[in-house]
């Protein structure tokens, strides 16, 4: 399936996922893993690297946001912690990570004071423009600077909530404005699966 | 002054703050009622916040609500959210509309208060006074209290 292609369905997804009355869930079928998703190296809040293939057994949830935008990404990292906070015990085997298209802003320390104000622990994750462009388009997201005529900025970004196995694997994503209960379902599933 | 004395005066304070957080001054007997206004916290680095309340119209006249100031906010505007191609994008807009005896929810996810170049950091508990200007000229001050980071509501 073409990169266009993806996207085209990203989009449909991401537009249902905004119907309240209909589900949101998508699958990824197996020859789209490949080429959709994957490991990447990054640096976390602590301005340590992080690569993803460190989470190798444990599930995660990944978002790319920045920590500036006003609405939407305080929004979803609220379902997503109410989603792992709806699976319980559990749920404290799944990483949230927090991977900025911000990167000009959201430094190490920036992230550090950001993704301490969630109530679930979050890693904060930046790189050079270059590294975050990387991560984004392996997984077919995007992002503008959106001037706003001062010396402030809004970025406008993919807003669709990224599931991982415990693989590395990109298994599903869903709307920014998914249900947590339909979250904490796939996460569950997510975590019967054996390492 | 008995201890149980000064202790019952202090509930009771800190109950009538809480009730004048929700409650903007001077609300009493406006064509507009605002509830539950609430901002999200913000801080000398993350200058950029969103707020969020009800408008109810009380009267049988549509009223718009066409802009909004606060002290120590560089800028505040009602903004939408549009979805591009999976990509969300916030666009601003010049006016919400109430209609007769209705009411508009500014709530998150959806059309709401943005917030940019605050200069003076709003920390969580305290209150930021949001001016509403309506389209017949008149002003309404919104008291709004600041919620952390990842609430969704005033509560």
């Amino acid at each position: 399936m073409t990169t266009r292609r993806w996207l085209a369905l990203f989009a449909v997804v991401v537009l249902c996922a905004c119907n309240k009355t209909q589900p949101a869930p998508s699958g990824l079928d197996e020859a789209a893993r490949p080429s959709f998703g994957g490991d990447f190296t990054l640096t976390n809040q602590d301005n340590q690297p992080f690569r993803l293939d460190q989470l190798r057994g444990r599930p995660a949830v990944l978002f790319f946001g920045y920590t500036s935008c006003p609405d939407m990404c305080p929004m979803t990292m609220s379902r997503i912690a109410a989603a792992l906070k709806l699976v319980g015990d559990e749920g404290h085997d799944v990483t949230t990570l927090f991977v900025s298209v911000d990167p000009q802003r959201d430094t190490p320390a920036a992230l550090k004071e950001y993704v301490s104000s969630f109530s679930i622990p979050v890693i904060g994750l930046t790189g050079t423009p270059e590294e975050v462009a990387r991560v984004a388009s392996q997984y077919h997201a995007s992002y503008q600077i959106v001037p706003t005529g001062t010396t402030n900025y809004l970025v406008n970004h993919t807003s669709a909530i990224f599931l991982i196995d415990r693989q590395g694997r990109l298994r599903q994503f869903f709307g920014f404005n998914e249900k947590p209960e339909t979250l904490a379902s796939a996460l569950r599933a997510l975590l019967s699966e054996k390492s | 002054m008995t201890r149980r004395t000064a202790c019952a005066l202090i509930v009771l304070l800190a109950g009538a703050g809480g009730a004048l957080a929700m409650q903007a001054p001077g609300e009493r007997g406006q064509p507009v009622a605002v509830r539950d206004a609430w901002v999200r916290v913000s801080t000398a680095r993350r200058t950029s916040s969103s707020g969020y309340c009800r408008l109810e119209n009380r009267t049988g006249k549509p009223i718009a609500l066409v802009g909004i100031t606060a002290d120590g906010v560089g800028s505040a505007q009602v903004h939408t959210m549009a979805d591009q191609n999976g990509q969300m994008s916030m666009h601003p807009v010049a006016k919400i509309t109430i209609p007769p005896h209705g009411a508009v929810d500014l709530s998150p996810g959806g059309t709401h208060i943005m917030l940019t170049d605050i200069t003076r950091p709003l920390a969580i508990g305290s209150t930021l006074d949001l001016r509403f200007t309506f389209d017949d000229g008149r002003t309404q001050t919104v008291r709004a209290v600041v919620r952390p980071l990842d609430a969704m509501s005033i509560r």
